[in-house]
């Protein structure tokens, strides 16, 4: 089961930095929504994937993503972009908890396994001489395309190591209480 | 009832009259229609404004010898940012066709400058401004000349080949001139800066007087409509005409007034000439006595028969004299090439432009660093050498080189211009402003032997194909003092790019690119003010891109902190449109910040939401237009404009006016460079230079405000697309 698990996460993994990829060819346009609305829909996936996926969390997250596909045709639907990233957190400290039976373990998940990739993005950029600061200071740019896969793969590689890390030491932690 | 003999006796005398009718109607015909020799003439001495005349021949230009150009060779090339394999015409200062009266009787006892030798005789020549008016007229081939030349109501006949021969120094004019350096201008130096006027295209439909009306809303004169400014100083003036669309028996009448203190005009005199095709017109009433006072011109047609539906546009060039006296009134111009192009065919000829002729050059000051690649195909395995020979718009000619190719599997020619000939690029600047036309580059090559070259692509160096200085709308100065036209300066510097992506494609899209910067008046809160325009367009179809992002870094020797800036869309009805974020945007921002909070409180703050946060907090930021100043060092800004992709204003040009603290209080100009541009990841270093004038120092003086001459190249630049390339 756990391996089946970490092959999900793996493949979500993928799954974004192969669909980061297309960002290469992706029009300046309103189709940047949907752009942006895959890439939450399937980070999303790949981070509770991590704690257990659902099929009930791939709908979730495909609503919490179509408004910002949307947005360009309805245009009060950008305040989800404000929103988004509050409610994604929300579903995964839900389904973290759900797989740790608490809420706060859930919570304590979620926010680790981000404090902890953040740790490691930093050490990378440090490492690489700040390549890393630079890619997220370009943001989306109509030009300068190469920093958005770069993100999405160090990105999900790095929070792949931190939430099997943080998933060890919850598993210890867990043994030490008995 | 009438008899028979009654018949036949009444017939016999209609005859007669009829007869008559007949004669006197050829006598008219023949008295009209002039017989003329033309001849194909090699000359020695290049024709530029002054022509040929034959001393004490009288007709009805008077003494001079009509001037009539004609390709010397045509040959297939390409316009490289159209990617259209067209054949291009050739034009050489050196031969034309010269239309002479067949019953020419000259005066060999004038002091001649040169000879015309023909088959039916020798003339002397001399040259001048041209009797009659009309400098030089332009055609396709020597049969398009015979056409144009019956039209005008002549006769011609086509009498073979002749040559014009100097009596003294055989190579004037012939000599490439000693390179310039594209200095800027010293204080109190006076130069010859030249121009443009712009009509509006007018449609022919009914004979008599057709007013041609200056472009704009306008008139020069308060009491006659539609007049041209021409202003203060302006020592030579030379009309162009087109007819399309059909065909005109008319006169071109100019009428030039003088402009009185309070806007009316008074007349002082008018001109009249035989309208034609391609034609030029010098108007001697617009001259350095007369334009002492402040003139306008006014032009018509008088039409006495037309076919067709013909459309008349008229453009003139002008020289102004002008005195360089604070150091701010100039500015720069740059056109610049850059690029990689599929070619793949055999051409001859590449056509790099065409770019807006901008008014204002400041002669003697125009360079060139045209520089590029050219890669052809080898044969037997080795690469012959290509000749190249330069000439500014087919016509004048910049010099001929010869390039030893490198064998790297193909062919590879590196091809630069090491320097421009200033006459060449003088007459054909004075040329094309007369037509609304602008500025190529003809790139006539061949390999050494004679044989035509298979060309795979063409590199262009990111350079300059052009550049001068340009006076920056200075009407007349008095000592001490500036014109109250200065204060409104348009445009002083300038910067045009074509482009094509480095990566060479079979049908290239080629982006065209505007930046100019535009000193403001003391006092103004806004002291400079950007326009920047750009878009993409693919030959051959309507479809164009607007620009999406653009940089440009201004720098200058004052701090630039607090350097500030705002932004608007120029839009097409030349109406301005503000830059701002989408309202639910703007909304979403500060929902964003109470989100943003929240999250900080459960910890997850900054860059710790990863791709999540960055996915959502870019596309909110990126979805909306904007314009940023960024502070490169103590010396340099950079304003960065972006295209939202949720935004799609219908426009390809922003206006963005600085603010810029430190100029206040300055005692003297101050130059502003533009030393980066980046216009849709095309990037260039200009150092394009811009002056502002100080604060204090000079005293302005109060004349007539009047349009601006300068900004209508700008906004006419279609139609100078469309006309230069005939």
């Amino acid at each position: 089961m756990r391996g089946m698990m970490r092959d999900q996460t793996a493949f979500f993994l993928l799954l974004v930095v192969v669909f980061s990829l297309l960002w290469f060819v992706w029009p300046w346009s309103w189709l940047v929504g949907v752009f942006i609305a895959g890439l939450v829909f399937l980070w999303s996936l790949f981070f509770v994937s991590c704690v257990g996926l659902g099929r009930g969390f791939v709908v979730v997250f495909g609503l919490v993503a179509a408004p910002l596909a949307l947005a360009p045709l309805v245009e009060p639907l950008f305040l989800w972009y404000a929103v988004a990233p509050l409610s994604v957190f929300v579903v995964l400290v839900c389904a973290a908890s759900k797989a740790y039976d608490s809420l706060l373990w859930g919570f304590l998940f979620v926010v680790g396994s981000l404090w902890l990739h953040v740790i490691i993005l930093a050490a990378v950029d440090m490492l690489t001489g700040g390549l890393l600061s630079q890619a997220f200071d370009i943001g989306f740019d109509v030009y300068v395309r190469w920093n958005v896969p770069l993100i999405a793969f160090m990105d999900t590689s790095s929070l792949y190591i931190s939430c099997r890390a943080v998933k060890l030491i919850f598993a210890y932690v867990k043994r030490r209480r008995g | 009832m009438t008899s028979p003999k009654s018949e036949r006796g009444g017939f016999p005398a209609a005859r007669w009259v009829a007869a008559a009718l007949v004669v006197l109607a050829l006598f008219v015909v023949m008295a009209a229609a002039e017989r003329v020799y033309v001849y194909e003439v090699e000359s020695d001495v290049e024709i530029t404004e002054d022509v040929p005349h034959v001393p004490g021949i009288s007709w009805r230009f008077g003494e001079k010898l009509l001037v009539v150009w004609v390709p010397r060779d045509v040959a297939p090339g390409i316009i490289l940012f159209t990617n259209e394999t067209v054949p291009v015409r050739l034009y050489d200062r050196t031969y034309f066709l010269l239309v002479v009266p067949a019953d020419a009787r000259p005066s060999h006892r004038a002091e001649a400058e040169a000879f015309l030798k023909t088959p039916d005789g020798t003339y002397p020549v001399v040259f001048r401004k041209p009797d009659g008016g009309i400098i030089d007229i332009t055609a396709h081939s020597i049969e398009d000349a015979l056409t144009i030349l019956k039209g005008m109501g002549l006769q011609p006949e086509y009498r073979g080949k002749a040559e014009l021969i100097a009596k003294r120094d055989p190579d004037a004019g012939g000599e490439a001139a000693a390179p310039t350096l594209p200095r800027r201008p010293s204080i109190n130096s006076t130069f010859d800066v030249y121009g443009g006027l712009y009509f509006r295209e007018t449609p022919v439909t009914k004979t008599g007087l057709v007013v041609i009306p200056v472009r704009g809303a306008r008139s020069a004169c308060r009491n006659v409509p539609y007049a041209a400014y021409v202003g203060y100083d302006a020592k030579s003036f030379t009309l162009g005409t087109l007819i399309r669309g059909g065909t005109l028996d008319a006169d071109l009448i100019v009428k030039v007034y003088k402009i009185q203190f309070g806007g009316n005009c008074t007349f002082l005199g008018s001109e009249r000439f035989r309208l034609a095709n391609n034609t030029r017109y010098w108007v001697s009433l617009i001259n350095s006595t007369a334009s002492v006072d402040e003139l306008a011109v006014f032009v018509m047609l008088d039409v006495r028969s037309f076919s067709g539906q013909p459309r008349v546009g008229v453009n003139a060039s002008l020289i102004y004299t002008r005195t360089y006296r604070y150091g701010f009134e100039v500015g720069e111009f740059a056109a610049r090439a850059a690029g990689g192009f599929e070619v793949r065919r055999e051409v001859r000829r590449v056509v790099i432009g065409p770019y807006v002729a901008y008014d204002g050059y400041v002669a003697q000051t125009a360079s060139s660093s045209l520089a590029l690649r050219i890669v052809t195909q080898h044969e037997d395995g080795t690469c012959k050498n290509l000749q190249v020979r330069f000439t500014i718009n087919g016509r004048s000619p910049s010099g001929t080189y010869i390039y030893r190719g490198r064998h790297l599997g193909l062919c590879i020619y590196d091809v630069y211009l090491p320097n421009i000939w200033e006459p060449s690029f003088q007459t054909e600047y004075f040329y094309a402003k007369a037509f609304g036309g602008g500025l190529s580059w003809v790139l006539d090559f061949e390999y050494t032997d004679g044989s035509t070259p298979y060309v795979r692509s063409i590199f262009l160096r990111n350079a300059d194909a052009f550049r001068y200085w340009r006076w920056a709308e200075q009407w007349k100065t008095t000592p001490g003092a500036v014109d109250r036209i200065w204060m409104y300066p348009f445009l002083s510097s300038a910067f045009e790019l074509y482009a094509a992506p480095t990566e060479t494609i079979p049908a290239p899209g080629v982006y065209h690119g505007l930046v100019t910067v535009r000193a403001n008046i003391v006092g103004q809160m806004y002291r400079a003010m950007l326009l920047i325009s750009g878009r993409y367009t693919h030959p051959g179809s309507d479809r164009a891109v607007y620009m999406k992002k653009a940089e440009v870094d201004i720098a200058m020797p004052l701090s630039v902190q607090r350097l500030d800036a705002v932004g608007d869309y120029l839009m097409p009805d030349y109406q301005l449109s503000s830059i701002a974020l989408p309202g639910w945007v703007r909304e979403a921002f500060d929902v964003k910040r109470v989100v943003d909070f929240i999250l900080m409180l459960a910890g997850v703050v900054g860059r710790v939401a990863g791709l999540l946060g960055f996915a959502t907090g870019e596309g909110l930021k990126s979805a909306g237009d904007s314009v940023m100043v960024q502070t490169l060092d103590y010396y340099t800004a950079r304003i960065t404009y972006r295209r939202g992709w949720y935004t799609n204003v219908a426009s390809d040009t922003i206006i963005v006016p600085l603010i810029i603290p430190s100029l206040y209080g300055r005692d003297s100009p101050t130059e502003l460079e533009i030393t980066r541009i980046c216009l849709d990841g095309i990037c260039s270093t200009p150092g394009l230079k811009a002056y502002v004038q100080p604060s204090t120092g000079y005293w302005t003086t109060f004349v007539t405000p009047v349009k601006n001459w300068m900004f209508r190249a700008q906004v006419d630049s279609i139609i100078a697309y469309e006309t230069s390339m005939r």
